[in-house]
């Protein structure tokens, strides 16, 4: 302002001075000695014609003059107005950069290519943020934070971690009024569980998979239970002799632990058997008296009983003068009874012999068994002693073929239920008539079905037979019945799966039953006119039947 | 008439259900019941063939057989 004030007064001075210089010359005050003063006052002394200029070109050097007095630095848009001062002035265009050399490009081209670059500059320059204001980063609740945190530095003390163990005693009992560290044990009983310490084996031992002390091995008889034994006139004498797939249990395999596990136990146990049982044996009448069956007294009684008490009775046969030489009971060797050895071959023959008694017919069975497998059991201590077993053996091998073709033609022919009734099964040349067709249906086109197969197949049938039966008999007792009926069938035949909605019993019945079943099977509908639907399929049998015939 | 053409022994039928269940049977029943065999019969030949098949056998030997007979029985399971 004052520069502009004095700009105003120099001129009406300089005007002065100039009216002045045209009266009196030399004045020149020091008031008036800067240099426009003295340009003027020397160029006012020239001619008036060249004062007028000066005059007239004032506002010319003004223009410094007058963006002196703007009081600021010269705006961009001044200076871009005016490219003729910008190019006199390259600081200027220095300092702006591009911006100052984008006026410069006037193509559409260039002006896109700039903008361009500006773009690519704003997005790719790294500094870009930061010249920000720093009075947010300053102010930041950090700042106060760490600000805190230096002035309390030298009072305050680093936090120990309180070791887990202790924690209890010292953050509970030790500062019991404090209520600042009331919160501390709170907070750092996570900890305690966390830390995989003391308590982890404690974890470890509770999540540890049960460990079964005897299951791991093999053995059957561990994990079986042993179900009540049958009687001997019941018992198999083969393994699949009763009809029932889930029947064959351990427990009824009882007197075929010689094949088992015996053999391999050794002689002792052989001995104290073979032992026991001779005693029993010698003392006969006296010792059988305890039985059971007391009264009876005849000698297959006595087998019998021997048979059904323990593997050891039935066992004692010739494994006696093998044994007992090589072990320590000396004076066992003493009840050595050739007699009995005699009489017992005498005895098995004769009830193989005779078919008279089921019962015989049992013992027989199954003692000639025990005593086939002996020799082979013994063989080993047998070897340096008395011909006379060896001999004895080959005379109970013949026996034990005799035996066994006996027991394999009459387990053929009995079989015997849970419920204790006796059951045939189908005759062989019927399964073997179907069971053949069914092979050739199923793509085996020449199937020959061997003996083997057969018996296999007889062995399904029965176990198929028994399990139905099962089945109908619980149909029928859930229905309040005592007899199975057709409707049970049904629903067996439904569950099974055979029946569905496209394929009806009688159109099964159809495809796979003779013509003269159908006929009886046309009998059904009467009893069953309380269903529609097999109503409607009886009759399609009977169209169908009808249009056969 | 895939099935079988001969008449099979009623009565044998008959006695085996009567002897599992303990119950009595009426009397048209057991054409049922024999037509269930047949196809427990068919079922089973066709694994047995299957197996055998598959085991490389020649005809249907009674191992094949006895391998396919707790899965047929458990087909027909009630």
């Amino acid at each position: 302002m004052s520069t502009h004030g004095d700009s105003h007064g120099l001129d009406p001075a300089s005007n002065a001075n100039t009216d002045s210089t045209l009266s009196q010359q030399p004045r020149i005050t020091p008031r008036n000695s800067d240099a426009d003063g003295a340009i003027t006052s020397e160029a006012a002394k020239d001619t008036p014609y060249g004062t007028l200029r000066q005059l007239a070109n004032l506002p010319k050097p003004a223009t410094p003059l007058r963006r002196a007095a703007s009081a600021g630095p010269p705006s961009h848009r001044s200076i871009r107005r005016t490219p003729v001062t910008q190019a006199r002035t390259p600081g200027a265009t220095q300092r702006l950069g591009g911006s100052g050399r984008r006026a410069n490009v006037l193509t559409p081209h260039g002006r896109a290519a700039m903008r361009e670059l500006e773009a690519r500059r704003a997005v790719l320059t790294p500094g870009k943020d930061r010249r920000r204001s720093g009075r947010q980063q300053r102010e930041t609740p950090r700042d106060d934070l760490r600000a805190l945190s230096r002035l309390l530095a030298p009072k305050s003390q680093p936090v120990v971690p309180t070791p887990p163990g202790h924690n209890a005693s010292t953050g509970k009992f030790a500062i019991p009024g404090n209520d600042d560290f009331d919160d501390g044990p709170d907070l750092e009983r996570p900890r305690l569980s966390l830390p995989i310490g003391d308590d982890d084996e404690d974890d470890d031992s509770l999540l540890l998979p049960p460990r079964s002390a005897g299951l791991e091995d093999e053995n059957i008889t561990v994990r079986s239970i042993e179900l009540p034994r049958r009687a001997i006139s019941e018992q198999p004498p083969g393994r699949l002799s009763r009809g029932s797939f889930g029947s064959i249990r351990m427990s009824d395999q009882f007197a075929d632990l010689n094949e088992i596990g015996l053999d391999g136990i050794g002689g002792v146990f052989d001995s104290s058997f073979a032992m026991g049982g001779q005693l029993s044996d010698d003392d006969v009448p006296d010792m059988y008296d305890d039985f059971p069956r007391e009264n009876t007294a005849t000698l297959r009684d006595i087998g019998l009983g021997r048979g059904r008490v323990s593997l050891a009775s039935g066992r004692d046969s010739d494994i006696r003068p093998a044994e007992f030489p090589g072990d320590d009971t000396e004076n066992t060797f003493v009840f050595t009874v050739p007699p009995r050895d005699a009489t017992d071959p005498q005895q098995s023959d004769d009830a193989a012999e005779t078919p008279s008694g089921e019962i015989g017919n049992n013992y027989s069975d199954q003692e000639v068994e025990v005593e086939g497998e002996d020799p082979e059991a013994s063989d080993n201590p047998m070897e340096g002693e008395a011909d006379t077993s060896i001999q004895e053996t080959t005379l109970l091998d013949i026996d034990t073929s005799v035996a066994d073709t006996h027991k394999v033609t009459r387990k053929k022919r009995i079989k015997i239920s849970k419920h204790g009734i006796q059951y045939p099964s189908l005759p062989p040349g019927v399964v073997k008539k179907l069971a053949t067709t069914y092979a050739r249906t199923s793509g085996n086109s020449k199937a020959k079905i061997s003996k083997d197969t057969l018996d296999a197949i007889i062995q399904a049938s029965d176990w198929f037979f028994e399990q139905i039966s099962d089945d109908l008999g619980a149909y029928a007792e859930h229905a309040g019945r005592k007899t199975i009926e057709e409707s049970d069938v049904l629903t067996l035949m439904k569950r099974q799966r055979q029946t569905n909605t496209t394929t009806t019993p009688f159109s099964l019945a159809q495809k796979y039953l003779p013509r003269e079943l159908l006929q009886e099977l046309r009998m059904v509908p009467p009893s069953k006119t309380k269903r529609g639907r097999q109503l409607e399929s009886v009759d399609e049998v009977d169209e169908d039947v009808d249009v056969d015939e | 008439m895939a099935g079988a053409q001969k008449l099979y022994p009623r009565a044998t039928v008959k006695k085996i259900v009567k002897a599992h269940s303990k119950r009595n049977v009426s009397k048209n029943v057991d054409v049922l019941i024999f037509l269930d065999y047949a196809l427990f019969l068919q079922t089973l030949m066709k694994e047995a063939s299957i197996n055998a098949k598959q085991a490389g056998e020649r005809g249907i030997s009674a191992k094949s057989v006895k391998k396919v007979t707790e899965v047929s029985l458990s087909k027909f399971k009630g």
